[in-house]
């Protein structure tokens, strides 16, 4: 059941290179958080009740409700244009995207014969995400999408520390909900200020990049 | 309970200071946090490798980040300070809250937790790096907290990568890992990770976009303690991880990973210090060029180890001191762009000279510890025979002296209208740094 | 035997029962279920008009799709019945003879000489490009399950009756992999509008624009029938094996799969020319990803 739970993950990237508008991104990291805490609690064997009800909440909570909420929010409030806007088309991003899923498989199988705990096909797509995530940082041009590009790389790497096996188990994932609340707490907060202080001017920061 | 401490005295001050009802109390009060942190330095130091205590690179690290603190309270006692009651609240809780955290980094011996450390020190310079509500500093704390946050990100995949590498009983801490048996694919995977993760938050090159927004966008005191003080707190895992790919037996790999990535810092330094006229910028660049100074030394290995140490040190002040005077030629004229600026001689005797003696130090003049930590690396590199990059180095030193060089001049000759005189702790704090680094230098030799 | 009847009878009743069901949603009557064997034989009866300019091989054409269609068709198992013709590796000349009816076609849309047709070809030619590794991939995560042998077998072990959830699922992504291939070489909504008759939204339409008569009625029925092997290659891969009479499931699903893409086509309109580039790449994508995780799957430590 896993696996298929994983698979799904791996069309959503799929989902996120075809589309053009920013409530579709939005919706797939939802409902990636939502597949991350099925599959939370169907790898519960492994872990202790204590932490995995407290990563199954915070998976749900957090990345499923919360940061959807705010996203919309933000994107609302700021009065944005819908439309993710790229500097590369679907197309290429469609075929990197597969590029990716190939190498990141192949990485997985070539070192699956290095490490006997290893989980292959998670391993693969949670590397993916990864990737996934770094490319949207850099082919967009609007600020939120580098915070949405940012969400995917945090997918990425829970799925990654969830497969890794629960070895080390609370510390790691406290750590990634720090990253995550904290991360996006102050995001929310700059969001808010670059708003306020901008507001005089015509431009919309959120669209435009800081130049170097 | 030593620990308890140290970590309970930033919050004892945090609820103290919501009693204090003046700006000025508030800038005494971080100078008392200050002067406590140094004083916390003896007892670690009677406690060094003692277990859940610090060790000699912690320690080192946090001797140096206590003194930098130190003297830019000491500098903002000094300066006059134009921030509403409740902005320098929210300033100096988080600039103890900062200093608490880089603390917490350095005693770590976990690799988590330096993790998660240097994490909530990359949220609260930010933080602090954006007080002054302007589009500028808005804008570079966001690129600053977002490139490093995903350099964070890289850096816990390479965590995890690293957990992986171990075959059984997977930890974190360092004295427990068993270095004879780890899988050399996931180790290589794992520190490439890592590199690249903690290299963004000191500001290596390709990772450094952020550092020159960052550094020249910040206020002065904050632009010191970044520069001098965070760069240690995302090297030490590096360092510790290097000496875990020796056990491993990988340490060339490592090795070479730095000299590649310190040539990178040090060309792009080079480079961009060209055509750049806002001076904290080029000390921002020239901090980059250190940077990739230090990561060669620990990529050359043996004498030149001892050669990055001390270049460390000698950085920390030096650059702490520098961005300091910086902060003085600020208020004199109220502009960062050095084509605006001149006649410092005329205007501020003692910034002027304070200025010439720190470019001349950084550059690596003796009595400066640069001075031994470059020869050392020099020494090195023709012991092994690094013809090329020994004589790509000359060349690049030479191009960033000439622009700093010029830079300073620049800045100082002129005629300029009206003396203003400033504080004397604005240039007491830079001053005794830079008679620190030159003592250091000295019994270094 | 039911196999040639098939091959024979069955294409061209689904475009008629596709036009059915949309002009259905609509609200209209629509035309009677085998108008598509009545047009067929009306244009059998007919003259041919061929353009002056045209050379050999637009006279050839048509009968050369046919026969490679015609050919390919019966390699495939359809209905669980086996296949007139296979040997092993057989799946490696259906793609070629697919290729060779596609670039049969196109040849005489060049052949015409109007740049119109020209366009046609190329938009044509572009989407292809892309659907042919997904075929070659498709294959690819089939063989690496039943191991290497000819199309009936590796169909034949292949099914989504497997009690393994994995191979549902990724079952599942293929036959969505190939219903898409299905649009697009059909020319169905959204990649294609065959309804439409504007110059600058047709795709295959355009292509055939010269043809009349039975070199027509050939095309007409060549590309029902490519719709057939894409129909029977699904049913194949969902009907499991242990179903009694296969040859009627195929029989629903083909007949379900025409419905749904009128159903497709009333709800859909026809995508932008550069969306319908990006997303000819999806099929590919999904492909790569099933094949991966079949890797992945066997290789794996669970």
């Amino acid at each position: 059941m896993i696996q298929v739970l994983v698979l799904i993950f791996g069309i959503t990237l799929l989902f996120a290179s075809v589309t053009n508008m920013l409530n579709t991104l939005i919706r797939i990291l939802a409902a990636q958080g939502f597949i991350l805490f099925l599959i939370t609690i169907f790898k519960s064997t492994q872990l202790n009740w204590l932490s995995f009800a407290f990563i199954a909440l915070e998976t749900l909570v957090f990345k499923a409700i919360l940061i959807p909420w705010f996203l919309h929010d933000t994107i609302r409030k700021n009065d944005m244009r819908r439309e993710v806007e790229a500097h590369v088309s679907n197309f290429f991003s469609l075929a990197l995207m597969s590029l990716i899923f190939l190498g990141s498989f192949a990485l997985a199988s070539f070192s699956g014969q290095h490490s006997g705990k290893l989980f292959p096909l998670e391993f693969g797509i949670a590397f993916a995400t990864i990737l996934k995530g770094m490319f949207m940082i850099i082919a967009n041009k609007k600020l939120i999408t580098h915070l949405i590009g940012y969400l995917f790389m945090e997918n990425g790497i829970f799925m990654l520390s969830i497969s890794v096996g629960g070895h080390l188990p609370q510390l790691i994932s406290l750590g990634i909900s720090l990253d995550l609340i904290l991360t996006v707490l102050i995001a929310v907060v700059f969001l808010s200020r670059i708003k306020t202080t901008f507001l005089d001017k015509e431009i919309n920061p959120l669209e435009e990049q800081s130049s170097c | 309970m030593l620990r308890i401490m140290l970590f309970a005295l930033p919050f004892i001050l945090i609820a103290l200071s919501f009693l204090i009802k003046k700006t000025r109390g508030l800038d005494w009060l971080v100078f008392a946090h200050a002067i406590i942190n140094l004083g916390f330095a003896l007892p670690l130091y009677l406690n060094l490798g003692k277990d859940g205590y610090i060790d000699k690179m912690g320690l080192f690290a946090f001797l140096i980040t206590a003194v930098i603190y130190l003297f830019v309270a000491l500098y903002t006692l000094g300066s006059e300070n134009q921030r509403k009651l409740r902005a320098n609240r929210l300033y100096s809780i988080f600039l103890m809250l900062f200093i608490s955290a880089m603390n917490a980094a350095f005693m770590a011996q976990d690799l988590s937790l330096i993790w998660i450390f240097v994490e909530t020190t990359t949220i609260f310079s930010a933080l602090l790096i954006s007080i002054e509500n302007n589009q500028k500093s808005i804008a570079a704390a966001w690129k600053y907290l977002f490139i490093c946050s995903v350099g964070i990100a890289l850096a816990f995949v390479g965590i995890l990568l690293f957990v992986l590498a171990q075959p059984t009983d997977a930890t974190l801490k360092f004295e427990l890992v068993n270095a004879a048996t780890l899988s050399p694919f996931w180790m290589k995977l794992s520190f490439v990770f890592i590199l690249i993760g903690f290299g963004t938050k000191i500001g290596l090159a390709p990772m450094h976009f952020w550092l020159p927004d960052a550094y020249s966008a910040a206020p002065t005191p904050i632009s010191a303690l970044l520069s001098g003080a965070l760069m240690n707190a995302a090297l030490l895992p590096l360092l510790r991880m290097e000496k875990i790919m020796q056990l491993a037996r990988l340490g060339h790999i490592a090795q070479d990973m730095y000299l590649i990535m310190g040539f990178l810092s040090v060309f792009v330094a080079a480079v961009f210090m060209m055509k750049t006229t806002d001076f904290k910028r080029i000390l921002a660049f020239s901090s980059i060029e250190n940077k990739g100074l230090i990561m060669i030394a620990f990529g050359l290995g043996g004498s030149a180890i001892g050669a990055g140490y001390m270049h460390i040190l000698g950085h920390s002040l030096i650059k702490a001191a520098l961005f300091l005077v910086g902060g003085n030629i600020l208020s004199l004229y109220d502009s960062k762009d050095s084509c605006q600026i001149s006649g410092l001689f005329s205007k501020n005797r003692n910034t002027a000279w304070l200025w010439l003696i720190g470019i001349v130090l950084i550059l690596g003049f003796p009595p400066s510890p640069i001075f031994i930590s470059k020869f050392f690396i020099f020494a090195s590199l023709l012991g092994k025979r690094y013809l090329i990059p020994f004589f790509t180095l000359l060349i690049l030193f030479a191009f960033i002296a000439y622009r700093m060089i010029s830079l300073s001049m620049g800045l100082c000759t002129g005629e300029s209208r009206a003396k203003k005189n400033l504080n004397i702790l604005r240039y007491l704090s830079p001053a005794l740094l830079l008679l620190i680094a030159a003592v250091m230098g000295i019994v270094g030799i | 035997m039911i196999n040639i009847l098939t091959i024979v009878l069955l294409p061209l009743f689904l475009p008629g029962l596709i036009s059915r069901v949309k002009a259905i949603m609509v609200g209209r009557k629509g035309q009677s279920l085998f108008q598509q064997y009545f047009h067929f034989f009306k244009l059998l009866r007919k003259d041919e008009v061929i353009s002056t300019s045209a050379s050999f091989i637009t006279r050839a054409a048509p009968a050369m799709a046919l026969a490679g269609t015609f050919v390919a068709a019966l390699f495939v198992p359809i209905g669980g019945t086996t296949a007139l013709f296979s040997f092993k590796g057989d799946f490696i000349l259906i793609l070629y003879l697919l290729a060779m009816t596609k670039g049969v076609m196109v040849f005489a849309a060049l052949d015409a000489g109007s740049s119109f047709e020209g366009m046609g070809a190329s938009r044509e030619i572009s989407f292809t490009a892309f659907l042919e590794p997904a075929f070659v991939l498709i294959f690819a995560s089939l063989i690496y399950s039943s191991g290497f042998s000819s199309l009936s077998s590796i169909l034949g072990d292949y099914n989504l009756g497997s009690t393994d959830l994995l191979i549902f699922v990724v079952g599942i992504f293929m036959v969505f992999a190939l219903y898409l291939m299905l649009l697009v070489e059909s020319c169905r909504v959204p990649f294609d509008d065959p309804a439409t008759h504007l110059e600058l939204t047709m795709i295959h339409e355009v292509m055939v624009l010269d043809y009349s008569g039975f070199s027509l009625a050939l095309i007409h029925y060549s590309s029902a029938l490519k719709m057939l092997i894409y129909s029977s290659l699904i049913a194949q891969i969902i009907i499991p094996g242990t179903w009694k009479h296969p040859f009627i499931a195929f029989l629903l699903i083909t007949l379900g799969i025409a419905v749904i893409t009128g159903i497709v086509e009333s709800l859909m309109a026809r995508l932008r020319m550069n969306r319908n580039l990006e997303l000819v790449l999806v099929p590919v994508s999904i492909s790569v990803l099933a094949l991966a995780a079949l890797i992945a799957k066997s290789i794996g430590a669970w």
